[in-house]
């Protein structure tokens, strides 16, 4: 297998890339979208409550210890084949990252600082608002960022259960032996991780010195 | 007029184990009551229980006349300031913004929250320049300054404060200390101090409350407490320091210099 003959495989088949790239960013769009609201919803929640937190820490620790095939291949059985399945697959990967930095990041802002605007009189939503999520952002980006690039590679195997995407050509290129077609579906995938992990590196750089004074 | 009272005060953070036992006293309006006694004898529990950051287990804490639970917490609390030791200064905020986030909660439109700051950043003795830097440029010092005024912004006719001079050096606190003392005389706000120094609470308190083991052991202005003794606990607990403390400055100083006249004289 040559290089070149991946690179000849993107000029001849611009459409269906193309086709399989915007699939991709869908999924992905759609997943990051759910992790985000349930992940800080739940981290929020979790860091005023601390049963609710170790449940939730619980839960989420075994989730993991679950194969992703395993995964994929009890959801298919549940929602059936296709984009659903891989959307929920993939929202159940990544959440944990979006929880535990949430989680992390509220709960380890400085006692003093959630003292002194306690006393001044926030309220609850205020101290929230004002107070612990800014001083979390960068903890929560970089979970954010992990759970992003998480998301997708794997969504790169989400096609293994009938969901569109790059994964389409990867298995396509598996299961036809055509090799050339498989490294260009990877490689597509590894492209648009690394531009999200570097577009996402500088907001991380940008709300760490705008909070910690980094520069 | 009586501002705070408290009324047969307990206060146990385990079953049976008072740290605050039974405490019945009243500070009234403009009072700079400091706050002495050993570690862990409950000065900062008590203060505390004035803007509900500390709920009481037994007895009544009344508020300009109203009991605590009538109050609404937020409510309270933006009425009342608050200035701790470690400063808790905001670090994602610019000191103007620090020093107006009690106005922010409460309401108040960006124009009139930074001129209240640039007002009380003068009234505690730093520059204007200092308003748009964040904590992290400003000294210790520098930080008690902004805290106090952070503490002000709400115009609060009751101020609390927990050692709050505590992590500066000698000279900067006595700065401070005299700095402090003049806007109290000019606002006529009420102040509730906790101090370790004993020269600290006599020199700044038109009341001293000197606590021991969850009880008052003596209350009272700062000759009372040094002449007067209550018991071998106060006398003990001032001594020789808290005489010092009283004796006036500049006739110790013409003493220095009477005696170094004396001894180059015998030379
Ligand atoms: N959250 C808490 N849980 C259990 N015990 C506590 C708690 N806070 C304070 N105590 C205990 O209550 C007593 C009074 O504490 P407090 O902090 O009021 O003392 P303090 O006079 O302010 O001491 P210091 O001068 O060291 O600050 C101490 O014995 C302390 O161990
Ligand atoms: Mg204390």
């Amino acid at each position: 297998m040559k290089i070149t003959s991946v690179f000849d495989l993107y000029i001849q088949r611009t459409e269906f890339f193309t086709k399989l790239l915007i699939e991709h960013i869908y999924l992905t769009s759609v997943s990051v979208l759910i992790i985000t609201i349930v992940g800080l919803t739940t981290g929020i929640l979790m860091s005023s409550n601390k049963k609710m937190a170790s449940i939730v820490l619980t839960l989420t620790g075994f989730l993991y210890t679950i194969p992703s095939i395993a995964l994929f291949g009890f959801l298919v059985a549940l929602t059936g084949i296709g984009n659903t399945s891989a959307i929920i697959a993939l929202s159940l990967y990544g959440v944990l990252p979006v929880i535990r930095n949430t989680y992390v990041g509220i709960t380890e802002v400085d006692a003093e600082i959630i003292e002194s605007a306690t006393a001044m009189g926030s309220t609850p939503l205020q101290l929230l608002l004002n107070i612990q999520l800014p001083l979390a952002s960068p903890v929560i980006i970089a979970g954010f960022r992990t759970m992003v690039i998480m998301t997708i590679a794997l969504g790169g195997i989400a096609s293994f259960i009938g969901a569109g995407g790059l994964g389409v050509a990867i298995w396509r290129g598996i299961t036809t032996n055509f090799p050339e077609m498989t490294v260009a579906g990877s490689l597509l995938v590894a492209m648009f991780a690394i531009i999200a992990d570097v577009v996402l590196g500088f907001v991380e750089k940008g709300f760490s010195s705008k909070i910690l004074g980094k520069e | 007029m009586t501002i705070i009272e408290f009324d047969k005060v307990s206060k146990s953070y385990e079953e049976g184990k008072d740290v605050i036992k039974d405490i019945s006293f009243k500070i009234d309006e403009g009072e700079f009551v400091t706050l002495v006694g050993p570690s862990g004898c409950g000065k900062t529990t008590l203060l505390k229980m004035i803007n509900k950051m500390i709920a009481p287990t037994a007895g009544k804490i009344l508020i300009r006349g109203n009991e605590i639970s009538s109050w609404d917490t937020t409510d309270l609390r933006r009425s009342i300031g608050y200035v701790i030791q470690q400063v808790g200064l905001f670090p994602h905020m610019t000191i103007a913004e620090n020093i107006g986030y009690v106005l922010k909660i409460t309401g108040a439109q960006k124009a009139e929250r930074r001129s209240k700051a640039l007002e009380l950043i003068s009234l505690v003795g730093l520059d204007k320049s200092y308003i748009d830097k964040y904590p992290r440029q400003l000294s210790g010092g520098q930080k008690q300054r902004i805290g106090v005024a952070r503490a002000l912004a709400g115009d609060p006719d009751i101020i609390l404060m927990d050692e709050p001079f505590g992590a500066v050096d000698e000279i900067a606190r006595k700065k401070l200390q005299d700095e402090f003392k003049q806007i109290h005389q000019k606002l006529g706000k009420t102040i509730v101090f906790v101090t370790h120094d004993i020269y600290e609470a006599l020199k700044l308190g038109t009341r001293i409350v000197l606590m021991n083991n969850g009880v008052i052991e003596q209350s009272g202005t700062d000759t009372d407490l040094v002449f007067k003794p209550a018991s071998p606990f106060v006398k003990d607990f001032f001594g020789i320091k808290g005489y010092k403390a009283l004796l006036d400055e500049d006739t110790l100083q013409k003493d220095y210099e009477k005696a170094i006249e004396i001894a180059e004289r015998t030379q």
